[in-house]
């Protein structure tokens, strides 16, 4: 693709996914400084991948994979700092350390214990969910994550349980 | 009270935030892609800076140290960090930009593949190039002084065997748990199986 098709794309794209990416980004990067970090490194890798995109797969599939796997490679660079490590959703155990209510309103507490949760996960589990939140239809999350869809739907049940359990009054997973 | 059922009440919880992407001006981005070759090269720079310092401090050795064990130590020392630092450029080789329109599964498991190689061979790439030089130059050291008694040789030979022991064990743990990380990924991904 020649430079001003490059160029267009990538604008159009910033366009349309621009809010959705900096909220993916909010799941993988809870520092304010690196998240940014990782927005701008997000973007460069988009454009340059542009160059290869041949329209095989839809624009929305294409930024979502560049854009997810550059948040690995962000994850895994500093995964010195998540000292927990990450696991499944499968084995996410919430009862010690999910937030607490505290005055918060019944919004904040629902997206505190959201991203708590993904905050857990590792890659390929938590652009599941991320990509869930967005609105993406399971066949679209599994040709993104090349995950089949009946696991989609299975890890994204297993998502919602926990989160109805956890806020529910004395609710633990 | 939140009803986490409803998809549609879901995802406009999560979307209803003020989540807003600074966007990069073109030129920049484009600046800061044709400096992409350089990220390996930015991640290795303390390996190099601190072989160079092992470097400097062995090859002052070799000239200015007494005895032959303890020269011929410092050279195999310069050779084992050459051997480790060639390794370190070969194995960290240029990101691939086409992988990351990868899909994500695949992507994750090829950097967990990369890293497990690295960690589980780290004996051979990293740790045998230099014991020889290492255990020549603690052999002229003892000598040296004097110590090559049982307690001296233990302190000059065996502790340095067993720091390296160490390394290579820890190395070996990492690789496993990522090991246990990529058979997880491939059970998620057999077909019909939904964990």
């Amino acid at each position: 693709m020649d430079q001003s098709g490059r160029d267009r794309l990538f604008t159009d794209a910033m366009a349309r996914f621009g809010p959705a990416l900096a909220r993916m980004a909010r799941g993988y990067e809870a520092d304010p400084d690196l998240r940014r970090d990782l927005e701008q490194d997000m973007q460069v890798a988009l454009w340059r991948s542009f160059a290869n995109f041949d329209g095989r797969c839809s624009l929305s599939t294409w930024v979502w994979r560049v854009a997810h796997n550059r948040a690995t490679s962000h994850m895994l660079a500093h995964r010195r700092r998540n000292a927990r490590g990450w696991t499944s959703i499968e084995d996410v155990d919430l009862a010690t350390d999910a937030p607490s209510p505290f005055d918060a309103t019944e919004s904040d507490r629902a997206m505190a214990l959201i991203l708590s949760i993904i905050d857990r996960l590792d890659p390929p589990d938590r652009q599941i969910l991320l990509l869930y939140l967005e609105g993406i239809a399971s066949a679209e999350i599994g040709e993104v994550t090349g995950v089949s869809p009946d696991s989609v739907t299975t890890k994204i049940h297993r998502f919602k349980t926990m989160l109805t359990r956890r806020f529910a009054p004395g609710g633990a997973v | 009270m939140t009803d986490f059922s409803d998809d549609a009440r879901l995802h406009g919880l999560w979307q209803g935030g003020d989540a807003v992407l600074a966007p990069l001006p073109l030129d920049e981005i484009k600046r800061r892609a044709a400096r992409f070759g350089d990220i390996v090269q930015r991640r290795n720079r303390r390996e190099y800076i601190a072989a160079a310092i092992v470097l400097a401090g062995f090859s002052l050795y070799a000239i200015i140290l007494p005895g032959a064990l303890l020269k011929i130590g410092s050279l195999l020392v310069i050779v084992g960090v050459l051997v480790v630092v060639w390794q370190l450029a070969r194995r960290t080789s240029r990101p691939d930009p086409d992988a990351e329109a990868a899909d994500v599964r695949a992507f994750y498991r090829a950097r967990l593949v990369r890293e497990e190689h690295m960690l589980a061979r780290v004996g051979l790439w990293y740790l045998a190039p230099l014991l020889p030089g290492l255990l020549t130059f603690m052999a002229g050291e003892a000598i040296l002084l004097g110590r090559t008694d049982a307690l001296g040789l233990t302190l000059f030979l065996v502790l340095p065997l067993l720091l390296f022991g160490g390394i290579w064990l820890l190395n070996h743990r990492a690789a496993a748990m990522l090991r246990a990380r990529i058979d997880r990924i491939d059970r998620a991904a057999k077909p019909g199986d939904s964990e």
